[in-house]
């Protein structure tokens, strides 16, 4: 019985505004389907950066002038959320300068997945060594490129910035795979009795 | 495997899983009913209590509803995916348009790893459907062709081994067969489209049966391209159409007026 309930609660994000949304409990107990989404990510991000830097209107580009800076100067040692935050909200941004609205909603609606922590465990990726300066480089890199109108620039940008989380979620699954095996083997003499065969 | 302890799962919590499971790789589709508990419980081999739990659980997470003395697959992506986009559309006709510019890439890319990655039970399905789609093209009435067309684009979206495109496309793709973006009908009805429409279809599908990317990519990009300008044609005649019709109820309504003043 214990067991039933802690897996339920686990199942179930603390949103009490919204409704319980599906996918969201599928591909939280499915850790892999975060590889489907960065590929669809992928495959949406290049053409979005292309348009916004196509179609950004003055007001779009004060809205994502102020949502980069936010996300840049977002502190994560005061709460890391806020930084995660900024950076949704900085994507967000770009695909409101679209203007596509369709595009914009599904994006919305797969980055209100994101935010309750579904797909991956984004602060934990920002605190991994050296990917959080990788990743703001990144976002200057599309940030500028938009505000230069360089269409080309823009989508060459925000697809290298999935490629790279891609990596880095990678590299994060497997270290966490190694330190689980790491720490059973130091904790070996916990379930029998250590029969060194040094002399 | 990282807190090293064991439990024996529960029956009804392997039931939910496996159904979970079944919902996530889309072999069970929203809107889908669910069999009677009787005979689901027979299906998968296990007792009508654990069955029933399983069931509890599941629309807990708001992956099943009961509804109409029923048990249903619920909408995927939430319930107010849908109503927000067609709200959306409702107040803003033209973003048809924004969603076929936003399909027409996602498509290609689909198109493109269906044909990288299409099993054997994949291409079967996929062809299947084109099949279908080639035989309903004689009939008088389009719907049927209509139908089939949104199937063989499901089977494109499977195939692409993309859970996030299933589940998002396919999410679009039932709306479409509402007619939430535009009216399939209409543009089935429009002269040569329809014949134009099959040969597209037959393009994605050859490029995708001989395994080719590239020219699925191009195939299911051309595709929707063509159905957007084929659309922005429909509309414009109609408005043209309309410009004309509201002349004439205008010129009709002062001919009442004056009636009325004359009176």
């Amino acid at each position: 019985m214990p067991a039933k309930t802690s897996s339920r609660r686990q199942a179930e994000p603390v949103t009490p505004l919204h409704p319980p949304v599906p996918l969201a409990a599928l591909l939280k107990s499915h850790p892999e389907s975060a590889f489907d989404y960065l590929e669809f990510r992928l495959i949406v991000a290049g053409m979005a950066a292309r348009m916004a830097a196509e179609r950004a209107t003055e007001e779009d580009r004060v809205h994502l002038t102020k949502a980069y800076e936010a996300m840049v100067a977002a502190d994560p040692g005061i709460d890391p959320a806020q930084e995660t935050d900024g950076d949704a909200e900085f994507h967000l941004t770009i695909y409101a300068a679209t203007h596509n609205v369709v595009m914009e909603h599904i994006m919305r609606s797969i980055f209100a997945l994101l935010r309750r922590d579904v797909f991956y465990e984004r602060s934990r990726l920002y605190r991994r060594e050296g990917v959080r300066e990788v990743l703001m480089r990144q976002h200057k890199a599309i940030y500028e490129a938009i505000m230069n109108r360089n269409a080309e620039a823009a989508r060459i940008a925000a697809e290298k910035h999935i490629q790279y989380t891609r990596e880095a979620l990678q590299e994060s699954r497997v270290a966490d795979e190694r330190q689980g095996v790491a720490m059973r083997r130091a904790g070996r003499d916990s379930l029998a009795q250590v029969t060194d065969r040094d002399p | 495997m990282a807190k090293g302890r064991i439990r024996p799962a529960k029956l009804a919590e392997a039931i939910a899983n496996h159904l979970e499971t079944l919902i996530l790789e889309g072999s069970l589709r929203p809107g889908d009913r669910l069999l009677a508990e009787r005979d689901l419980a027979q299906k998968l081999d296990v007792s009508r209590p654990s069955l029933r739990e399983a069931l509890d659980l599941l629309q807990s997470r708001g992956l099943l509803e009961g509804r109409k003395g029923g048990t249903y697959v619920a909408p995927v992506l939430g319930e107010g995916f849908g109503a927000t986009l067609v709200a959306l559309l409702h107040g803003r006709p033209q973003s048809t348009y924004d969603y076929l510019e936003f399909r027409g890439f996602v498509e290609g890319a689909a198109a493109y790893f269906a044909a990288l990655r299409a099993s054997e039970v994949d291409r079967e399905l996929i062809h299947k459907h084109f099949t279908a789609i080639e035989a309903a093209h004689g009939k008088l009435s389009p719907a049927d062709e209509a139908d089939a067309d949104a199937s063989f684009h499901l089977a494109v979206y499977e195939a692409s081994h993309n859970l996030m495109m299933l589940h998002v496309m396919g999410s679009l793709a039932d709306m479409l067969r509402e007619d939430v973006f535009y009216n399939r009908e209409k543009l089935y009805a429009r002269k040569g489209v329809r014949d134009l429409l099959l040969e597209q279809h037959r393009a994605v599908h050859d490029a995708v049966m001989r395994g080719d990317p590239e020219a699925a990519r191009a195939a299911a990009e051309a595709h929707v391209t063509f159905t957007r300008s084929a659309l922005f044609e429909i509309d414009k005649a109609d408005s043209d159409l309309e410009t004309s019709l509201r002349r004439l109820v205008a010129t009709e309504g002062d001919r009442d007026e004056g009636i009325k003043h004359a009176g």
